[in-house]
């Protein structure tokens, strides 16, 4: 590759492989640094960036709706055919653990090492937006029985604030509550979800390869705070809380450093365990 | 080791139809080549290695069947729809870059890709993969990953920014560095 700190605006020319690579994020740190004091004295390189930033941004959202479209019959019968056993389930036996007494769960070995991690979701909440043909502005089933959430979930997660609302569909609002690292390197995020009809929904999903993924996701009841803005009862969500703590690594990030995040697009950070 | 994989194939699906719609262009063609995909994945489960990457050998998998269709179609003569690729620059050039870039429009411009680079563009621009996990899925040198898809994006951003002035359906796609 080029090395575009050893480049002057005079002489010898930025090549396009080390302009993508500053889009893609791809560029070692000092690099990446004079290629950031080069763009700011010259425009035509500017403009020869903007090849490289539109072929990493607007192409994704057109393809990304076939993340949530149904996986066809004659796919998953192949799959199922042999399937596994796959989805660990928990049941609703009453151990001491709240996590225990959550009506289903499915694990997600992306988050976890080979032991999988079991993580919950619960019915319930799945089934408040499912019962009202939600299915597609939610989440899409993969035939594991993970949770993939939907286009307009995935783009509210990937550049929501926290604490800022933001539109989930027609019918959802999605509001980040907290955000944080796993120990897998992996990046996820809680947040209240709230349904036209006054329902609301307290999740995590966590980002995986580009995607996020439903990991958790509990129905509360929802309750005016002082404000009058409608927020999730306390104890459900310490559920979803609770979990939260299970995956997490290290603090919860602030806005400083999620803003950051947002801003270059969740780039991996290196594992711990 | 069978669970394992059975189990992790099963999650990447979503990701691999993805990859398999932005090869094809077509929703229909896609699930095609991911249920080929899966079938010879299914036969060949003795040949992936556990503790390597299953996606990016499922990947492998699809691009192969992918090129392979493509160098069948081209020994019998099929060509891409001149039509179509021309009605996707419009009147003044600029049809695409003034309404929403929709999986049609992404897909026909994707058409004019030569098949190493459309395949590129899937895995890093689409999937999200690194320059470093795209050389091991197509088994090329970095370096040839880079130049291959630094060529593709400026093609694809000028068929769908309507800037292309020398807009040629059947053009090979193998200008080099200094021609913006």
């Amino acid at each position: 590759m080029t090395n575009a700190s050893d480049t002057k605006p005079t002489d010898e020319p930025i090549s396009d492989e080390v302009l993508m690579a500053y889009v893609d994020g791809e560029l070692p740190e000092e690099e990446r640094k004079a290629l950031q004091a080069a763009l700011a004295r010259d425009a035509l390189l500017m403009q020869r960036l903007e090849s490289f930033v539109f072929t990493r941004g607007p192409l994704l959202p057109a393809y990304n709706a076939v993340l949530s479209a149904p996986i066809p019959e004659r796919i998953s019968q192949l799959l199922a055919a042999a399937e596994p056993p796959v989805p660990r389930r928990t049941t609703p036996s009453g151990g001491s653990s709240k996590l225990r007494r959550i009506v289903a769960g499915f694990w997600a070995p992306f988050l976890s090492p080979a032991a999988a991690i079991p993580v919950v979701v619960a019915g319930a909440a799945v089934g408040w937006l499912l019962a009202r043909g939600a299915q597609t502005e939610f989440v899409s089933l993969d035939s594991r029985g993970g949770l993939v959430a939907s286009v307009a979930m995935q783009a509210a997660l990937e550049s929501t604030p926290k604490d800022v609302r933001a539109g989930a569909g027609s019918s959802l609002v999605l509001e980040p509550t907290f955000t944080f690292a796993t120990a897998k390197g992996g990046w996820c995020r809680q947040y209240r979800l709230f349904h036209r009809d006054g329902q609301a929904a307290s999740g995590v999903a966590c980002r995986d390869q580009g995607v996020w993924r439903v990991i958790a996701q509990t129905p509360v009841a929802p309750r005016a705070d002082t404000t009058g803005k409608t927020v999730p009862a306390g104890e459900d969500e310490g559920v979803v809380g609770e979990i939260r703590s299970a995956l997490k690594d290290g603090d919860v990030l602030g806005r400083n450093e999620e803003a950051q995040l947002i801003r270059e697009r969740w780039p991996d950070r290196p594992q711990t365990r | 080791m069978t669970d394992e994989f059975r189990t992790r194939m099963v999650e990447i699906l979503p990701r691999l139809r993805r990859f398999a719609v932005a090869l094809t262009g077509d929703l229909d063609q896609g699930d095609d080549l991911v249920q080929d995909t899966c079938m010879r994945a299914l036969s060949r489960i003795d040949q992936w290695q556990p503790g390597t990457r299953l996606d990016s050998w499922m990947y492998r998998i699809a691009q192969n069947l992918w090129l392979d269709r493509m160098r069948a179609k081209k020994v019998r003569g099929v060509q891409v729809d001149v039509d179509t690729m021309d009605a996707l620059a419009g009147p003044n050039g600029r049809s695409v870059a003034e309404s929403r870039l929709t999986l049609d429009a992404v897909g026909n411009a994707m058409a004019f890709l030569p098949d190493d680079q459309r395949v590129l563009i899937s895995l890093v621009c689409i999937d999200g993969l690194s320059y470093k996990e795209a050389a091991e899925v197509t088994q090329t040198p970095i370096g040839t990953v880079m130049s291959r898809l630094a060529r593709a994006r400026r093609e694809l951003h000028a068929r769908l920014e309507g800037h292309k002035r020398d807009a040629g359906p059947r053009r090979s796609a193998s200008r080099h560095g200094s021609d913006l």
